[in-house]
């Protein structure tokens, strides 16, 4: 996390005063349920902004475990103040039950405390092999598209059968390193790399969408965990980014195009029956209705004659909806996952719009008040 | 709307809201039940909004009365009032339901079996209303308003009062025991936090406080939260419903926007770029010290433990 000067610290805490008053225990409940008004929140968040007592309260008050499955029923869809490792054992759990089909199946010397010399003997073969067939590209190594089970969500629910299925040939001690690799990409990583994939903005869907409920929620990553994890971008839907450098947390510097680009796309999703609901990021040029993004990616290449993914307009946009969006915590790709989500509404979009406008504005204001910072 | 639609609305409004709560069950009459609403109302939409009193409610729309009440944990609302007017059946029912779970929640709060239990059974009375006044039994119950659930609400009481135990207790800690628990005090008149002998700390200061004010209440919240506090993202992300990485970058945000914020601040109070950047730099380059543990020996007391303090210390409630 980034440091703040010491003297932040110290003015923030000067700025101080002694509470008298506090809220009552309904308002504050309301508040971890997120059941209060904007204006009562604004409120309660000012007084809790000053004092540590009721932020105190607040974190004890916090509902202790919430079950995975129990994200979406939630009240209000707060998220819940999970642990990492509640995280990671849930996945154990799950990678448990995904490996105990060997047990059942008769061959308890394939779960995982046996497997894993072999899953690391088949992970040697297969960096060595990538790097014998793609020199040079190591750092782009990324799950093939002709395996679409591999990497996605999909994989623990169909790892069993899966695995269950290539059982003859794992039986055989000459095939046992073959089945070995094949099972490591079937059933589900124990530990928790999985779950390292937080937010993937970039283009490439393939290692998040259809994920289930177990691996959106992630636990706290330092920034530089998430850059390289957020990095799978790739030029399908024709966008233009680089899988090293891609970094979901960029903020370019703004211009003036910025403006001219958001006021296109609220001027190309001027209505409804213009509003493309199920968005897949996949822009095509003929297309008559258009999700956040395309109309975005349409408007910046009107305005700029290109279209950059990570651009200031694209990034602005994410970060308003981080702030917007009441299921954002549940996104995996900011723009596409508010556009599709089922309580945002066209309103909601035009205000979106205005919203990120006036952000941008703000910004190129402060940019030109002090150029080069 | 003429009034007397209006308030044949309202009764018909209060109708369902009683049905749907379930408090006849409790012996609670319609009436009972509707007084109640009109007491949240007033408390929370005007003060002068009533649900069936057309008259006393004409400046609220009826809308508003309607969706605020619906929005209510109606049944939870009427379990607690039952409860607080001393309903056998309705406590049957809260005991059965909450009990069990005002336990877990205490040994959640404490982390410690034998202070759970006492907080649970004081809570416990309080509920029920132990405290006499005039003769008349004060549960703790009646001033549950079903904004948020029942179950959330008891846990958030029961924070409260742990806090309220956690600073009665302190004040009544020996000079010796906070010496043998490693408490330093700080002499008078310093500040160990601040830069010492420095020209321009009134400058960063003034830089300081303006950058912090032009911030949102949320924006200074996560703050506090992360830097006074020693909240974890995850905690800072349960309490603002956000998701833990949006925190991250929130805070990083926060961090670099301060940061420029401040040079152009003291720019603007006559310093050059370097100056500007030295005073701040100079500041940063003593960042490597516990600030929790700075802001404690500051106030010369301790404020409530490091909330990853005591989950880590396991059974030890304080440290």
């Amino acid at each position: 996390m980034t440091e703040v000067p010491k003297i932040i610290v110290n003015r923030l805490r000067a700025g101080l005063p002694d509470q008298a008053v506090h809220p009552e225990a309904n308002l504050l409940t309301s508040f971890i349920e997120q059941r209060l008004s904007a204006t009562e929140r604004e409120s309660l968040i000012e007084h809790l902004a000053l004092c540590g007592d009721c932020r105190e309260t607040i974190v004890l008050a916090l509902p202790a475990v919430e079950v995975l499955s129990g994200l979406e029923a939630n009240v209000g869809g707060r998220v819940p103040a999970k642990s990492v490792s509640a995280n990671l054992s849930a996945n154990l759990e799950e990678a448990g039950t995904a490996t105990s089909i060997w047990i059942r199946l008769g061959f308890p010397e394939l779960v995982w405390p046996s497997l894993r010399w072999a899953a690391l003997a088949a992970g040697v073969v297969v960096a060595a092999s990538v790097l014998l067939l793609h020199p040079g590209r190591l750092n782009q190594a990324r799950v093939p598209a002709a395996n679409p089970q591999i990497g996605t969500g999909s994989a623990s629910a169909t790892s069993a059968s899966a695995v269950a299925a290539s059982l003859p040939i794992a039986a055989s001690p000459n095939n046992q390193l073959e089945a070995a690799t094949k099972a490591v990409a079937a059933v589900p990583e124990p530990g928790p790399k999985k779950t390292l994939i937080a937010r993937n903005d970039s283009p490439d869907e393939s290692l998040t969408d259809g994920a289930p409920p177990i691996q959106k929620a992630k636990p706290a990553l330092p920034a530089a965990a998430l850059k390289t994890n957020d990095s799978s971008g790739n030029a399908s839907s024709g966008i233009d980014s680089s899988d090293k450098d891609d970094d979901s947390d960029a903020r370019p510097l703004v211009t003036k195009a910025d403006v001219q680009i958001v006021q296109r796309a609220s001027e190309i999703l001027s209505s409804e029956s213009k509003w493309n609901r199920s968005d897949t990021r996949k822009c095509l040029p003929d297309a008559r209705t258009y999700s956040l993004y395309c109309a975005l990616q349409k408007a910046t290449g009107e305005v700029t004659g290109k279209f950059d993914h990570r651009g200031a307009a694209m990034q602005e946009a994410r970060f308003v909806i981080d702030d917007i969006a009441p299921n954002a915590k549940n996104y995996n790709h900011r723009l596409m996952d508010y556009n599709n989500d089922s309580t945002t509404t066209f309103p909601d979009v035009q205000k979106f719009f205005g919203l990120l406008e006036d952000r941008i504005s703000k910004r190129l204001g402060e940019e030109i008040q002090n150029p080069g910072k | 709307m003429p009034k007397s639609n209006r308030s044949n609305d309202g009764a018909g409004t209060a109708a369902a809201l009683f049905e749907r709560s379930g408090a006849a069950a409790y012996g609670m009459t319609a009436e009972r039940f509707a007084a109640i609403l009109d007491e949240i109302l007033r408390k929370y939409v005007s003060p002068g909004a009533s649900l069936i009193s057309a008259a006393h409610s004409s400046s609220v729309p009826a809308e508003q009365i309607t969706g605020f009440c619906a929005g209510l944990r109606l049944e939870e609302l009427a379990l607690a009032r039952a409860c607080a007017a001393g309903n056998e059946r309705a406590w049957q029912d809260f005991i059965s339901r909450y009990r069990q779970k005002l336990h877990s929640m205490a040994l959640h709060i404490t982390r410690d079996g034998a202070h759970a239990a006492d907080l649970a059974d004081s809570l416990f009375a309080d509920l029920y209303g132990v405290n006499a006044r005039d003769g008349v039994r004060q549960s703790k119950l009646m001033s549950y308003t079903g904004r948020g659930s029942l179950e959330g609400w008891l846990r958030t009481v029961m924070a409260q009062e742990f806090i309220n135990r956690y600073r009665k207790q302190k004040r009544t800690v020996s000079l010796e025991e906070q010496t043998d628990e490693g408490v330093q005090f700080a002499a008078a008149g310093t500040d160990p936090g601040s830069t010492p002998d420095s020209a321009s700390q009134p400058q960063l200061e003034a830089a300081t406080d303006r950058a912090l004010a032009e911030l949102s209440a949320e924006d200074r919240f996560t703050l506090a939260a992360y830097y006074l506090d020693g909240r974890t993202l995850a905690e800072i992300a349960g309490m603002l419903g956000l998701h833990e990485s949006s925190v991250s970058r929130r805070l990083d945000r926060l961090a670099t926007g301060l940061r420029k914020r401040i040079l152009a601040g003291l720019r603007a109070l006559g310093m050059s770029h370097a100056q500007a950047t030295e005073a701040l730099e100079t500041d940063v380059r003593d960042m490597q010290l516990n600030l929790r543990s700075r802001l404690m020996q500051d106030s010369g007391t301790k404020t409530f433990p490091d909330s990853r303090q005591i989950r880590d210390a396991g059974d030890r409630s304080t440290d």
